[in-house]
């Protein structure tokens, strides 16, 4: 790996802790109200993400058709298969597995609610990301 | 494929890193090109052969063919 590329991953980091060091300043210090709280910290991490898909932009661009290629390959095989690997620990976590495990974690229909929403927010928008990427490279190579 | 970037690169007394330099392209490219671990794309298999100064099919060629 290049020292120009280390300090691309280096300002990248720095940018991302910056960011939520900042954010957990104006939490604990600013003391803002529950809208201002919600609102504040949906644009930190609107600004957190739009970060790191810009070096993620930079980063791909960087590569030779080789690094693509093995990005490619560990995208699509290694995100195919991680986001199958997670159907059967949905389906035991939904169905109340972990308190079957251990009974001291709360199980009921509205945490039940908030996982489904965790984990259909997670899966969902990577299964449309895959989607729209998909069709944009379809459009541009018909 | 099979390819000949190898005795090529050797002839000159290139490492490597010097063939990658000139390709611009990352050395372990080179390297998964010449043990025939990757195919390179027509663009850098045109560039490899105007580097050399042979033609595409003097430096590669297909196992089946």
């Amino acid at each position: 790996m290049t020292l120009r590329r280390l300090s691309q991953y280096g300002v990248a980091i720095l940018g991302l802790v910056a960011l939520l060091t900042a954010s957990m300043l104006w939490l604990r210090q600013g003391d803002p109200g529950p809208s201002q709280r919600i609102l504040g910290m949906t644009l930190v991490s609107l600004l957190a993400a739009t970060w790191a898909v810009m070096f993620a932009v930079r980063l791909f661009r960087r590569q030779d058709e080789f690094g693509r290629a093995g990005s490619r390959f560990a995208w699509y095989w290694g995100g195919a298969f991680g986001l199958l690997a997670t159907l059967p620990a949905y389906v035991f976590i939904g169905m109340g597995g972990l308190h079957w495990l251990n009974p001291q974690i709360p199980a009921g229909p509205e945490l039940f609610r908030a996982f489904q929403l965790g984990y259909g927010l997670a899966v969902g928008g990577l299964a449309a990301g895959m989607m729209v990427a998909g069709g944009i490279w379809w459009l541009r190579h018909r | 494929m099979e390819n000949r970037l190898k005795v090529l690169r050797a002839e000159r007394g290139w490492s490597q890193a010097d063939l990658a330099a000139r390709l611009e392209v990352s050395r372990q490219s080179v390297n998964a090109i010449e043990t025939g671990k990757y195919d390179p794309s027509l663009p850098l298999a045109f560039r490899i052969a105007r580097l050399f100064g042979q033609p595409i099919e003097a430096i590669f060629s297909d196992r089946a063919g």
